[in-house]
């Protein structure tokens, strides 16, 4: 099976094979690995790479992938090869429509931007109360914003629109 | 002692309290909210009762229910905990007046230290030394005004504050307004009082604590410092004992002043004198905390002394077990309060069902938790899941440790501040003892390791062999697919299916 990785705006080739004696052998860029994994429980993937034991913690939405191994983080997408040609004209990556949702139910204390904003990456879109304290929710690339999808004071749920980014 | 205890109080403090109360051969009675019928605290007491709904107003904050509670079941005694009703002096008085021991001071102690103006005045008679401020004012204008006086930078404080809830810094006069009418909100919400005060803020402090033991005979210790200058949002993340920052002199002239303090606030029970201190190693009286402190444990990891259970002999009317000269301080300890929080989305809190929980252990590893396996996060509360403290022989072994125990730690099913503790650990000013308050914001960034690049392929390789296992699982699953929610059949699905 053959992906791409899209990693801080880079492309990088994955490839996983199987070899003659049945060992999973994975490919990025022109590195070899021969690798021995055993998911352990949901999400949680034990790797033997070159008698190197690591724990890795992975999960998963779609094709975005947000790995933590030895404390260091990783926040990626992965598609597969075929997908890759034809997204390759909509663009890769944090590219394209943006929309930034909330991770719990919660309350809008205030909305930072309006409709046809510009913003830069990180810059606060909403504050969100949830869980007794007031969370900004960060722009997660630089683009207008296409629409604000809540006003102030109102309660929403889980997994909510706030806001679009394009 | 008594016959029985109440602990008003839910998550990993709740569990605390009744492992002291095992110890002390006490039945311990738990009370939840609809929300924690599940928690751990429920499932560790002898006996629980609901006392409502999920929001605290409704539940762990309604005072006449808790106290109907501890009769009915025949407790003697309500030990509070932090936070929630731990330093309500009406709460206290109410205890008294049913004939219940609160188990913490008197509620006059409480009151008076609650009173942020009353303390400074106390202790400024005391002769300990404090920080220039206001008063509590409802004047938006006057408070600006006042404010404008001391000189920026200040902080606006509200009055009933804690956890670094309704605190602000400004640094610019144009902001002071906002600041105030923001502070007041969040106190209105978090506590249900809205008066705040204004004080000049300390640059480049350190956060220092002394933790004190008084009994109702007039004895009072001091069990040293502990050093809480790593905090996020002004609310501490990491806590150790002793701090670096003292020499000899400086901690016994500081515990002198904070058992001053106890004495001329006429304390009983476990309490806590708050210092700034600044960068010339001057101290500022800060506050005196009347509850156990959230991080209690690292001066119990150095001390030996179990802070809790003497709060229970405290309550009961013995007199302290130790002496000043009993007390002294063997080797080194941290502690990281583990979030259900994302540090790498701007620490959003994280609340939902822990799948896969493994707890580190060994040498010198101490967590204190209130979650398990299967327990789902409820987003009512505060994001604490628990506390992890190392204890070494020296602050370099006791940060060994620490990294140790935060690799072995495994929390799936929600994001936790596990990897920023390890980013912690790791850089190098904390290393060198060169921390203040301002840590996070000036000398601290999320940035990849020295071993980064090479992880980073081996998260590639994982990414990749999860996109396989989900191919395969499509074309498996014969059904509805996914959504069942059945995690055992699915990790029995993944298992055979192995890789």
């Amino acid at each position: 099976m053959g992906f791409v990785a899209i990693i801080d705006g880079q492309k990088i080739p994955v490839g996983v094979t199987t070899d003659s004696e049945g060992r999973t052998v994975v490919t990025v860029e022109d590195r070899e690995y021969v690798v021995d994994s055993r998911w352990t429980q949901m999400d949680l993937l034990s790797l033997l790479i070159d008698g190197q034991s690591y724990q890795v913690d992975i999960h998963s939405e779609k094709d975005c992938h947000r790995v933590l191994i030895e404390g260091e983080h990783f926040d990626f997408e992965l598609f597969d090869e075929r997908k890759t040609l034809l997204k390759s004209a909509a663009g890769l990556g944090a590219e394209g429509v943006q929309e930034i949702k909330t991770s719990m139910p919660g309350k809008i204390v205030k909305i930072l931007v309006s409709e046809g904003d510009e913003v830069q990456q990180g810059d606060g879109l909403v504050i969100v109360e949830a869980m007794k304290m007031e969370n900004e929710m960060k722009s997660p690339k630089a683009g207008v914003v296409k629409r604000v999808g809540i006003k102030e004071g109102e309660a929403v749920e889980s997994g909510a629109v706030l806001v679009v980014v394009e | 002692m008594f016959k029985k205890v109440l602990i008003a109080n839910r998550g990993e403090i709740a569990v605390r309290l009744i492992r002291a109360c095992r110890e002390l051969d006490l039945p311990a009675v738990a009370i939840y909210s609809e929300a924690d019928r599940n928690a751990l605290h429920v499932k560790c007491a002898d006996e629980a009762y609901c006392v409502g709904p999920p929001p605290s107003a409704e539940s762990y904050l309604v005072m006449d229910r808790i106290i109907e509670t501890a009769r009915k079941s025949g407790a003697d005694a309500i030990h509070p905990g932090y936070g929630f009703l731990a330093e309500n002096p009406v709460f206290a008085k109410m205890c008294e007046d049913n004939g219940i021991t609160f188990i913490g001071p008197s509620p006059s102690a409480i009151e008076m230290m609650g009173h942020k103006t009353v303390a400074r005045e106390t202790m400024e008679k005391a002769g300990v030394p404090v920080v220039p401020g206001t008063e509590l004012l409802d004047d938006d204008a006057e408070l600006t005004r006042q404010a404008i006086a001391i000189g920026f930078p200040v902080m606006v404080k509200a009055a009933a504050g804690g956890g670094g809830k309704g605190m602000r810094i400004v640094s610019k006069k144009k902001d002071i307004e906002g600041a105030i009418r923001a502070a007041r909100s969040e106190a209105k919400s978090s506590f249900g009082d809205d008066s705040v005060y204004v004080e000049k803020y300390v640059e480049e402090p350190r956060h220092i604590e002394f933790q004190v033991l008084a009994d109702r005979h007039g004895n009072v210790v001091h069990l040293f410092e502990r050093e809480c200058s790593i905090q996020r949002r002004h609310q501490k993340v990491i806590e150790e004992a002793p701090s670096l920052a003292l020499s000899e002199d400086l901690r016994s002239r500081m515990g002198k002043a904070a058992v001053e303090a106890a004495r001329a606030a006429g304390y009983w029970s476990a309490g806590t004198v708050e210092f700034l201190v600044d960068k010339h190693r001057n101290f500022y009286f800060l506050e005196m905390n009347t509850r156990l402190q959230v991080e209690h444990p690292v001066t119990e990891l150095i001390t030996g002394v179990d802070i809790a259970k003497e709060m229970f002999r405290i309550a009961s009317g013995e007199k302290l077990s130790i002496e000043q000269e009993d007390v002294s301080m063997n080797g080194w300890a941290l502690e990281c309060r583990i979030y259900a929080e994302d540090p790498y989305n701007n620490f959003l809190p994280s609340p939902g069902v822990i799948q896969t929980l493994r707890v580190p252990s060994g040498p010198g590893v101490r967590d204190d938790s209130g979650v398990y396996a299967g327990y789902e996060v409820p987003m009512h509360y505060d994001p604490m899941i628990s506390k992890l403290c190392t204890w070494g022989r020296s602050r370099e072994e006791a940060v060994d440790r620490m990294k140790r125990a935060l690799g072995e730690y495994v929390i799936k099913g929600i994001k936790t501040t596990i990897p920023f503790h390890l980013k912690v650990m790791n850089n190098q000013h904390f290393l060198d003892g060169d921390i203040t308050t301002g840590f996070i914001g000036e000398k601290f960034v999320l940035e990849p390791g020295e071993k980064s690049e090479q992880l980073r392929d081996v998260a590639l390789v994982a990414a990749a062999l999860q996109m396989g296992r989900r191919k395969r699982e499509v074309v498996a699953a014969s059904g509805p697919v996914g959504g069942g929610g059945d995690a055992w059949r699915m990790m029995g699905r993944r298992s055979r299916w192995g890789l």
